[in-house]
């Protein structure tokens, strides 16, 4: 069976690593692979590593507010630079603007692109139970092939 | 001139051509450029920056066993809104914080003038903190002078050569962080001996403005990366990066516990570290003035506010107890983002209330349990130091403990779990123990003497053979137990 390959990184000027670490433990534990880019991850250094390691699953975390204009940058960057073939699936999670939390402001990450955005997510459950549809979708398509 | 002061003032001219390359801040480079430090200090007089709004003199005009301090954190991008939540939230506080946004932290001060100016426009809130550098040394001259009580700026900079130049230029009294405890939790490759370095210089600026009696207050970090912490490693990083402040000359410095475990837990460590002051570095440092901070917890907050009250209330009776001098007060909405002013307001009216009603009690009515958890944490203090080879004496240099500090983190012999940087090993892990006190779960390459390990062990209800996997989820659970209510 092929191994799912999951990119980690947290975004910008952030250096919450807790949630990351989680994430990727819970990746490991399920047999993905990964890597993970840590935290104070720059919107080039993602793009580098996505064409690098060519990974199924892109997860960017984003925790200290600030995270919009280097999300941004880094949706811009994939389709300018990633080939659609190669384009991993890319999901976002965090405090995503600073101050008091408003659900029409997740819309905004959506609309850049995001296929999944996690807005101050009160455990990992969510996250997991899609992270298993994701497994069982690409091992089943490379199984098919 | 001597060598010393030579390369300082070469990193001196280098900060401030930095500071030149901000646009909107060339004038202030050319200010600081063209005054010697005395000269800038004469001008602070001059603006009433100074004297009464002196961090170091509320520190020391503290009583002991009077109630702690209370201070907030406080950081917004505007400053005309920082000013007025300043002036709002002075009467209810002693002390007050500007706390810098993250692109100032990471010396990203072109990123951070295009979010002020975003902010600006806009009119709606971009920047998480506040943008010091960026406001200038007039405009914060003139908020400092304007309040009655003093200013701490506090950040989270590996490299803040910049921010404690303008920030000391300003008028701001009291400046938090250090070479350990804003370089492994802050950064993810920033190397100690760059940070040394870096910290160095901020040391030597606090010394040269420590004029007329009034030194600039130095505080280390005592959270570190706000998670789950081994009691004894904060209390060892406090010592260690409080004995090189202090090597380094300054003169009125603060260390500092966060609130993780019980009441009763958390005065120990308390009690553990003033007799670690007490022991080592008083004798060095005798006329160093030497203040206590306690944190509020600083880990994941209940949605809801009375769950949110209930840890503040534990967290101030702990500080009252362990005799803080200072406390930092979080609020009951930390769940849901950037407290109100509002929130503020009434987190520091409920933590004085809660401190009325707790009268003059102190650590001796603390249950034999405090001290018997004092007394284990003190012998295995004395055995890290030890193995270490930690010597507190005159004779050593400010580099012969950096190279140590190296060595043993490079090692993994001292560690810290969860921080994004790659100085530390992050193998060590605490849990929560059925009492909610805070245990050593996973030692990682810490030479934990056998005798504590058994002990720290005794109280998790957790089988020994637990794998790494499982470690850390129990660690994580623990962590985020106090959310859950």
């Amino acid at each position: 069976m092929n191994q799912v390959k999951v990119l980690l990184c947290v975004l910008g000027n952030d250096i919450h690593v807790v949630a990351n670490r989680m994430l990727d433990l819970i990746c490991r534990e399920r047999g993905c692979v990964t890597v993970n880019l840590g935290a104070l991850t720059p919107a080039d250094e993602v793009i580098e590593a996505v064409a690098d390691n060519r990974p199924d699953l892109l997860l960017v975390s984003t925790l200290n507010g600030q995270g919009y204009p280097e999300a941004s940058r880094l949706m811009a960057s994939i389709k300018e630079n990633i080939q659609a073939a190669y384009r991993p699936a890319i999901w976002l999670g965090g405090n995503l603007f600073v101050g008091d939390y408003n659900d029409s402001e997740k819309q905004r990450y959506l609309d850049l692109g995001f296929d999944k955005v996690y807005s101050r997510p009160r455990n990992f459950n969510k996250f997991s139970s899609d992270l298993d549809d994701i497994i069982n979708i690409l091992t089943f398509t490379a199984e098919t092939v | 001139m001597n060598a010393r002061s030579e390369r300082f003032e070469l990193q001196r001219r280098e900060q401030l051509e930095m500071l030149c390359r901000i646009p909107e801040r060339s004038e202030d480079a050319l200010y600081l450029q063209s005054k010697s430090i005395e000269n800038i200090v004469n001008d602070l007089d001059e603006h009433g920056c100074r004297s009464a709004l002196d961090f170091s003199v509320a520190l020391k005009q503290r009583q002991e066993k009077s109630d702690p301090l209370l201070q907030f954190r406080c950081g917004v991008g505007r400053i005309e809104e920082q000013h007025h939540m300043l002036r709002m939230l002075h009467e209810n506080a002693d002390l007050l914080t500007v706390t810098i946004d993250s692109y100032t932290r990471q010396n990203d001060y072109l990123g951070c003038s295009a979010a002020l100016l975003v902010e600006r426009s806009t009119e709606q809130r971009v920047l998480n903190g506040y943008p010091l550098i960026h406001h200038g040394v007039a405009a914060n001259r003139e908020m400092v002078a304007d309040l009655s009580k003093p200013v701490q700026v506090r950040h989270g900079t590996p490299d803040p050569r910049l921010l404690a130049e303008v920030a000391f230029a300003s008028g701001y009294t009291a400046f938090e962080g250090g070479p350990v405890t804003y370089c492994i939790p802050y950064s993810k490759s920033v190397s100690l001996k760059e940070a040394f370095e870096a910290w160095a210089y901020v040391e030597w600026l606090a010394v040269d403005y420590s004029q007329h009696d009034c030194p600039i207050n130095r505080e280390s970090f005592a959270p570190l990366s706000g998670v789950l912490i081994p009691p004894i490693i904060v209390i060892l990083i406090q010592l260690l990066e409080g004995y090189w402040i202090l090597l380094s000359g300054v003169t009125s410095l603060t260390l500092g516990i966060t609130q993780l475990g019980t009441v009763d837990q958390d005065v120990a460590v308390q009690r553990v570290l003033k007799r670690g002051v007490e022991e080592f570095l008083r004798p060095l440092f005798p006329f160093a003035e030497i203040s206590y901070a306690f944190h509020h917890w600083m880990g994941p907050f209940p949605a809801a506010r009375e769950g949110a009250y209930r840890i503040m209330e534990r967290g101030t009776r702990a500080a009252k107890m362990g005799d803080a001098s200072k406390l930092i007060v979080k609020t009951s909405v930390e769940r849901h983002g950037v407290p109100s002013l509002d929130d503020t307001i009434n987190s520091l009216k409920t933590t004085k209330a809660c401190l009325d009603t707790l009268g003059s009690c102190d650590s001796s009515l603390s249950p034999l349990f405090t001290f018997d958890e004092e007394d284990a944490l003190w012998k295995e203090l004395k055995h890290l130091l030890h193995l270490y080879g930690i010597k507190f004496s005159r004779n050593c240099s400010v580099s012969e403990l950096e190279n140590k500090l190296e060595y043993l983190f490079d090692e993994g012999l001292l560690d810290i779990p969860m921080a994004p940087s790659s100085v530390c090993r992050g193998k060590v892990l605490a849990a929560r123990d059925t009492h909610g006190n805070v245990r050593v779960l996973e030692p990682g390459r810490i030479p934990f003497s056998a005798h504590y390990l058994k002990r720290e062990k005794a109280g998790l209800n957790v089988p020994d053979d637990l794998t790494p996997y499982k470690k850390l989820w129990c660690s994580y659970e623990s962590l985020m137990q106090w959310e859950n209510g």
